[in-house]
């Protein structure tokens, strides 16, 4: 581990480039915003935004290489920081921001000719980058504080980025829905922050690390206890999973691709930094608990995805479970598979990440054209827009776990952990879960190739715009090399693991 | 690099095959055959150059950390082989039959895309050589049989795709589990290295692993409680690919126990008691398969039956577990392969030429259509065991390594297996009767035999049948040397 004394914010910006350059881009935002409506061209507002997050991506790529040169991870120690505040730059925060620019990429460009025909651009794609600073910014955090503050900058983004469409009823009750659990979400992480401020002295990850594991049992649960509400409530695994069907098909298309490609993976991402790590002697007594979360999850998730008509509705269900799913891996690095836990839910992260926002881009494009969410109404779709269906089907089989898909890799790789870990039992749960998953999306597919096209489908189906294809094509060639050749994935997220089980000895 | 190639030659022609289809509609298919005879080329070389001792392997890195070790190789030896070719044969020549099979439909782009991504998932399967990676494949081969089925097929063709998919699916979960379990206790996902590294594993768990395995790839194989989603997917699948999912695919299932299975069940497998359990269900398979066969008029459906059948007979050599019993069984896929994608075929002519599928209301075609008479005949004969084809040997085999199984009730279970032989003679000659032969009903007085894309790969089919009927030893030669090394020795 390597120790940086940072005096000044350049030097600060030389190690955080990825997160500088998109800053940079979200300050320039409305002044080229003004210029773009002067001109009557405020939809290229997007190119502009992905512009943002590709350089940011490229930056990031070009480090992530260098950091596996250099082996160890760097703190970052802000000199002129009150409050003791360090960063860090390890490939498991490396690994998330990858995942987090890819998906914002994709829905940035998809949004380019999605969200044309909507008012106030600028602070759409402001928000946008906003939300993205702010996951981004995630991964870099290495104590609870500012772990808080970027949290909150993505959750009130991501808040008025679900209520965009201000004008309409379903969004706005959704984004009160979003804001009350989330808002409640926050405050008693906030609160659980604070005990451990009291109890530990220190919000940093590693005296975290040392004080909480010396606690006695009762305040160790408490303390884990409502940070792992908070968390939760974000990541919607259960019992705190209600207001996500509701809020993520309210929102635009490439938001809901946002939102729940990597907004709720930022509950996981807190999840494994600041709880893996303390576990300590109630190892087992936790490692069940999650691993009963998980299993419920997935469970009650998959029952009533099958009830939907409304397919924005059915993709949130399936969201749900696979964070059920990513739960199996955190259940079985606490339970004891260690390494092999943790990466395997790196892994389904990037799976799901990558293919929940291919399917709700997918969808984006059969709203774009039909206007309809309703499974009933765009039957027969490959018919008409092939290209459209095949991502959609794609991105589907992908999560269901099907080769040559990465969720084939990570799904196996989380059943491999678990039943290393000792947990028979989840490892039924999740094999039968994926089971289930595959009966419906089989089912849907079989609805969207080969049922008889409905007239709406007849009348008004056509295959989307470039910038939409270009998003979809995107995320589906990733998809596909990354199902063959998935060896570049399994490097980083066992790298990551390591280090970053290595951090806490 | 040739056995990478041979697997994948199909799947990387998919994608140039399909915005293909858009122009030369189901001309296509021709083209679509050729990735699938290079590999067929390309195993023959392998198989004449290395005659008859064959043990090639090759490895590329695929997926190597300090935790998971997922190599990408692939193993052709004489139990390899003889499978990986009648894979492709069969796919090539289904290939070019489904040319004219297919004037008249729609979608020819995805469906030869299918196809060839399909082909991949069957010989990417079964030259293996690690737990993974024969999975990957294995699931490989799903998606597009079930896009075939649903979206090619005949009658109620969603819901038996459907139903197709459920059982390999839940199948599935038990072959997946028992590999996570094998891959976590054994440290490895080498199937090479099953057959030193089982020490490691006690009885129970190797008796629990060879029911969950014995299950999950009985459900591929149709093995007779399992059965279920064979019949009506065999028959209401387009008739090329019921060539495949009743020549090839099904035995793919077979294979693996032979492959994965046997080294780690071996000292449980021979004790008698579970030879006579293992053996008294497939000669379930036997006598249920053919006395269902008997009862159908759908010619499709009574070859789907002999299918269910057939497998029974293969099930039956490797339940033996004896090295003459393998062999035989080996021998049978290969045979069973050319026959019943002969007689598939026949069923697809008879679609085609006649548009009709009911026994009951042909006849008489005999006069009108000789060589697909003839060739119809040639596969009859052969699944009934008559001698002169090759069917006739393999089952010969299969039952020499019945009687020398730990069993202690072989005599019966052999004597029963013969009777089975007699209902298999009894339904094929119904069917070769009531559609060839008795008076020519009016309407097919313009019947012809089918067009050449269709003839010549039945004609192939058969001549193979009948060359291997009367000289065996050109894939028996391959099979002997590897039995030993199978069976522990």
């Amino acid at each position: 581990m390597v120790e940086v004394v940072l005096n000044n914010i350049f030097e600060l910006s030389a190690y955080l480039s990825p997160i500088f350059i998109l800053a940079a881009f979200a300050v320039t935002t409305p002044f080229i915003n003004y210029i773009l409506k002067q001109m009557g061209k405020e939809k290229y507002l997007g190119v502009w935004t992905s512009f943002a997050f590709l350089s940011s991506l490229i930056v990031l790529t070009i480090s992530l290489i260098g950091i596996r040169w250099l082996g160890e991870p760097i703190i970052l120690r802000l000199g002129f920081s009150p409050i003791e505040s360090t960063l860090i730059i390890d490939p498991l925060g490396q690994f998330f921001a990858f995942i987090f620019l890819i998906v914002s990429l994709a829905a940035a460009i998809h949004s380019i000719t999605y969200m044309e025909r909507d008012l106030n651009l600028g602070s759409y794609y402001l928000l946008m980058q906003f939300m993205t600073i702010g996951l981004v910014g995630l991964t870099y955090t290495n104590d609870l504080f500012t772990f808080f503050v970027l949290w909150e900058l993505m959750a009130i983004s991501s808040y008025v980025l679900v209520a965009f469409r201000y004008h309409l009823d379903e969004p706005v009750e959704a984004g009160v829905k979003y804001i009350l659990m989330s808002g409640v979400g926050s405050l008693i992480m906030l609160y659980g922050i604070s005990y451990v401020y009291g109890f530990v002295g220190s919000l940093n990850a590693k005296a975290i690390h040392f004080g909480l594991t010396a606690l006695p049992f009762i305040p160790l649960i408490f303390v884990l206890s409502l940070l792992l509400i908070g968390f939760g409530i974000k990541a919607a695994f259960f019992p705190f999973w209600t207001w996500l069907p509701d809020a993520h098909p309210a929102a635009p298309s490439p938001i809901s691709a946002l939102l729940s490609g990597i907004v709720i993976k930022a509950g996981i991402l807190g999840i494994i930094k600041f709880i893996v790590p303390v576990v300590g002697f109630i190892r087992l007594e936790l490692g069940l608990t999650m691993a009963v979360i998980a299993g419920l999850t997935m469970t009650v998730a998959n029952l009533l995805a099958l009830m939907q008509d409304d397919i924005k509705r059915l993709l949130a269900y399936s969201s749900i479970t696979n964070i059920g799913f990513i739960l199996i891996g955190v259940a079985a690095a606490i339970y004891g598979a260690g390494i092999s836990g943790v990466a395997s839910s790196l892994f389904h992260t990037f799976s799901h990440a990558l293919g929940k926002g291919l399917a709700f881009l997918a969808v984006g494009s059969i709203i774009y054209r039909l206007e309809t969410r309703s499974i009933s109404k765009i039957e027969g779709l490959g018919r008409k827009m092939p290209f459209t269906a095949a991502a959609l089907i794609i991105a589907l089989l992908g999560l269901a776990g099907m080769p040559p898909l990465p969720g084939f890799w990570s799904k196996w790789l989380l059943i491999y952990s678990s039943i290393q870990a000792g947990l028979w039992g989840l490892a039924f749960i999740g094999v039968f879960n994926s089971v289930l998953a595959v009966i419906f999306y089989l089912w849907l597919l079989q609805r969207l190739f080969f049922a008889e096209p409905t007239e709406k489908v007849l009348d008004e189906g056509k295959e989307p715009p470039f910038p939409i294809k270009l998003a979809l094509a995107l995320l589906m060639v990733i998809m596909i090399i990354i199902g063959f050749y998935p060896a570049p994935i399994f490097d980083m997220v066992i790298n990551a693991a390591e280090v970053f089980m290595m951090l806490f000895g | 690099m040739l056995l990478i190639f041979l697997v994948f030659i199909p799947l990387i022609a998919s994608v140039i095959i399909y915005p293909l289809g858009k122009l030369l509609k189901h001309r296509v298919g021709y083209l679509a055959s050729i990735p699938i005879i290079a590999s067929l080329s390309g195993l023959l070389y392998i198989g004449i150059k290395n005659y008859p001792k064959l043990e090639i392997f090759e490895v590329v890195e695929w997926v190597k950390t300090p935790y998971i070790n997922v190599s990408l190789g692939f193993l052709i030896d004489g139990i390899s082989f003889p499978i990986a070719l009648i894979i492709a044969l069969v796919t090539a020549l289904a290939c070019i039959y489904s040319v004219s099979y297919l004037e008249h439909e729609e979608g020819h782009s995805a469906y030869f895309s299918y196809y060839l991504i399909y082909t991949t998932g069957m010989l990417g399967a079964v030259l293996s050589t690690n737990l993974i990676q024969f999975f990957f494949f294995w699931e490989l081969m799903l998606v597009p049989s079930y896009m075939l089925i649903a979206g090619w097929g005949y009658g109620d063709r969603r819901r038996v795709a459907y139903k197709y998919f459920l059982y390999t699916q839940l199948g599935s979960i038990l072959v997946l589990l028992s590999i996570l379990y094998l891959g976590v206790t054994l440290n490895t996902f080498e199937i090479g290295l099953l057959n030193i590294s089982n020490l490691l594993l006690s009885i129970p768990e190797r008796l629990i692993l060879t029911i969950l395995f014995v299950v999950g790839f009985g459900v591929k194989m149709a093995i007779v409680p399992l059965h279920g989603w064979l019949p009506e997917a065999h028959a209401e699948a387009p008739t090329p690919i019921s060539v495949i999912l009743s020549g090839v695919m099904i035995e793919v299932g077979l294979y693996a126990i032979i492959r994965i299975v046997f080294p780690i069940s071996l000292p449980i497998w021979i004790g008698s008691v579970s030879a006579t359990i293992l053996m008294s269900l497939a000669l379930l398979s036997m006598i249920y398969g053919g006395i269902m066969a008997l009862t159908q008029y759908d010619v499709k459906r009574l070859l789907a039956y002999s299918s269910i059948s057939q497998m029974g007979y293969m099930f039956f050599g490797v339940a033996a577990a004896t090295a003459t019993g393998i062999e035989g069984s080996v021998f049978h896929i290969f045979n069973h392969g050319l026959l019943k994608g002969l007689l598939f075929m026949v069923a697809g002519v008879l679609i085609h030429q006649v548009g009709i599928r009911d026994m009951r209301k042909l006849g008489g075609l005999a006069s009108r259509m000789p060589l697909t008479a003839g060739l119809a005949m040639i596969g009859a004969m052969g699944i009934a065991g008559l001698p002169g084809i090759s069917g006739f040997i393999s089952e010969y085999l299969i039952f020499l390594g019945a009687f020398s199984s730990a069993s202690i009730y072989k005599y019966l279970l052999v004597l029963l297996a013969t009777l089975a032989t007699a209902i298999s003679a009894a339904y094929m000659t119904l069917f070769i009767k009531r559609v060839f032969f008795g008076p020519l009903k009016e309407e097919f007085n313009d019947a012809t035999d089918p067009p050449y894309s269709m003839i010549i790969p039945m004609l192939i089919l058969g001549i193979t049948a009948v060359v291997l009927g009367i000289y065996p030893a050109l894939i028996l030669e391959y099979i002997i040397p590897s039995l030993g090394f199978l069976m522990g020795g």
